[in-house]
């Protein structure tokens, strides 16, 4: 497969679907795409009324998972890959996603998603583990950076070059967030712009913003506060470089007021038509 | 003469068909004199909030939604101890006032009344302002035809009753066993009154019905909202349709928690027009007990409660290891 084959190309602007902002998300006009969470969904029986109505209106499904734990010793467990895949059939996503990282490891849950050891040895566990989800899946998998408070130690590779080898090596879509990749730079000291200059653009499926909050001397990435400028200066840089297919917002407590909500989405609105206009003049 | 010389069997027989023929003729009969199933014209479906709420809940649905929005707006103060309601300051002079807001604001005395009586009071004023114009709208049905959509039935089924009793009395002056008709005709009696009194209960036409159940799934999603505990962000305008369309039990507003409660054990009596909503609960066909639900399952979802996280299994996506 290659991604233009069986990805439909363009999503436009998208929020993450929240029973809290089901009825922003019902209003607003102009969102092209909402992603679900995997995991808050069964395989079986009718779909809230509220997200029926979305599909009805033509709105596009992308499903959001976190639970498979790509980066474990352990191969993808059968049961959620089934689950994932059941869910994405019944909700009629055209697209998976999931994070490259584990959560799981000896039998413990960590609740959290963690980073991988970037070695070579790692890349070929992950590979193995995108491979066997791929196959199980009915629609294109995406794989979405992580934000990371703490590091392994020798890394051998820079994360840019493991998911861009990840992709290519697995033949899956990028989902790249900008505010994960903004948290890392701060948190890390990594240089964003090369980092970006380094993925392969044709795999990027989406792009997610968040809100996130200085503390402590470190950057969180909450998706508890307001979307600050620096993950939408790096959706301009991205602009330059490349059309992301789509970009989404994402907010997952301390709800704003719809106007707050609305301006988020405006900006980034704006960022991208400020984009489009550069790709026109060239 | 058929069928009261049919043998002790097959009069049971018979019967148990010529029940079963009634009670669905019956329920033919009665969505038929339901009037028309259409959405109407768009002007049909163009209601106010209240008139929206007293069309999905009566008049009972209509007077906890206006003494709700009264109390959380500021305009009316709630003293739970007392159970009675005060005037408030009333801040709002110079903003639109509904006739039904006005008429509840205005008619409390100084030291206030009771939460019943100004319960009882508004579901008298909503009746007089919304039902003669929902029935012009063949929303509601008058009460001539709800006095048909009540006796015809009842004729139906109470025709059948009294071949069973004929078919009785002739079998005991012919001295024939007569303990299974006796069963069936008390489980049909009852059955009967039950059916009717349930069927005709609702005195919406097809039309009002409908307009409600594309009302309440056109705005799924608010009461998904405020399943979520997240009403208190919405305008003014969405509260009130929330309020009026689902019922008080899906808004969790800390201003109301008192009143709502209260509100939630007030018993409607019986009324004309507005009396659709009989008992303390709301409207039966939204299954909601104790004050209304909302539309079947509108806010329900198989999705786990808010505020979902993408870090691994749950959690904030704060603070964590990584934030996905």
């Amino acid at each position: 497969m290659t991604p233009g084959e069986r990805w439909p190309g363009t999503l436009g602007l998208g929020m993450g679907w929240r029973p809290e902002l089901a009825h922003f998300i019902d209003r607003h006009p102009g969102l092209g795409f909402v992603e679900l969470l995997a995991e808050d969904f069964e395989p079986r029986g009718p779909l809230p009324p509220a997200l029926e109505n979305l599909r009805e209106r033509g709105m596009t499904f992308v499903l959001h998972g976190v639970s498979l734990s790509l980066g474990g010793a352990a191969p993808p467990e059968p049961r959620r890959l089934e689950h994932l895949a059941r869910v994405a059939e019944r909700v009629g996503a055209v697209l998976v996603s999931d994070h490259v990282c584990f959560v799981r490891a000896g039998g413990l849950e960590s609740g959290h998603l963690l980073p991988v050891p970037r070695t070579r040895e790692m890349l070929e566990v992950l590979v193995e583990n995108v491979r066997l989800a791929r196959e199980a899946l009915p629609v294109p998998l995406a794989l979405e950076n992580i934000a990371t408070l703490v590091e392994w130690p020798s890394p051998e590779l820079d994360e840019a070059t493991l998911l861009a080898e990840l992709v290519e090596r697995t033949d899956t879509l990028l989902l790249l967030d900008l505010a994960n990749l903004h948290a890392n730079a701060r948190n890390h000291g990594w240089e964003p712009l090369s980092w970006l200059e380094r993925l392969p653009w044709e795999r990027l499926a989406y792009v997610h913003m968040a809100g996130g909050v200085e503390q402590g001397g470190r950057y969180h990435d909450t998706h508890a506060h307001p979307l600050p400028r620096e993950p939408l200066e790096l959706l301009a840089a991205l602009c330059e470089r490349t059309r992301p297919p789509g970009v989404l917002l994402e907010r997952d407590d301390h709800f704003p007021p719809d106007a707050e909500l609305a301006a988020e989405l405006d900006a980034i609105t704006g960022v991208l038509s400020r984009g489009e206009g550069a790709h026109a003049v060239r | 003469m058929f069928p009261f010389y049919l043998r002790g069997p097959q009069f049971l027989m018979f019967y148990i068909t010529l029940l079963g023929v009634g009670f669905i003729a019956a329920y033919l009969l009665i969505k038929r004199l339901r009037g028309p199933g259409d959405e109407g014209t768009p002007a049909d479906r163009d209601l106010d909030p209240y008139a929206m709420a007293f069309l999905a809940g009566g008049g009972k649905r209509a007077a906890d939604t206006v003494i709700a929005h009264l109390v959380e707006r500021g305009d009316l103060v709630y003293d739970a101890q007392a159970k009675r309601l005060l005037r408030g300051e009333r801040a709002h002079t110079s903003r639109f006032w509904h006739p039904l807001e006005l008429a509840i604001h205005d008619s409390l005395p100084e030291d206030g009344r009771s939460i019943g009586s100004v319960h009882q009071q508004a579901m008298v004023v909503a009746e007089e302002l919304f039902a003669k114009e929902l029935i012009r709208k063949r929303l509601l049905l008058s009460s001539d035809e709800r006095l048909r959509l009540k006796r015809i039935p009842s004729y139906l089924l109470g025709a059948i009753i009294i071949i069973g009793l004929v078919k009785l009395d002739l079998a005991q002056s012919w001295n024939r066993p007569t303990g299974y008709l006796k069963v069936l005709l008390v489980v049909g009696t009852v059955g009967s009154i039950l059916f009717v009194k349930r069927m005709t209960r609702d005195t919406r036409t097809l039309r009002g019905k409908r307009v409600v159940k594309t009302l309440c799934r056109q705005n799924a999603a608010l009461v998904t909202t405020a399943r979520a505990q997240a009403a208190s962000g919405l305008p003014e305008k969405e509260s009130l349709l929330l309020m009026g369309l689902f019922g008080l039990s899906v808004v969790t507003l800390p201003a109301l928690a008192e009143l709502q409660h209260s509100l939630l054990h007030l018993a409607a009596p019986l009324m004309s027009g507005g009396g659709w909503t009989s008992g303390g609960g709301g409207p039966y066909w939204y299954g909601g007990g104790g004050g209304g639900s909302s539309c079947s399952g509108s806010g329900g979802s198989s999705c786990g409660g808010g505020g979902g996280s993408s870090c691994g299994g749950g959690g904030g996506c704060g603070g964590c290891g990584g934030g996905g």
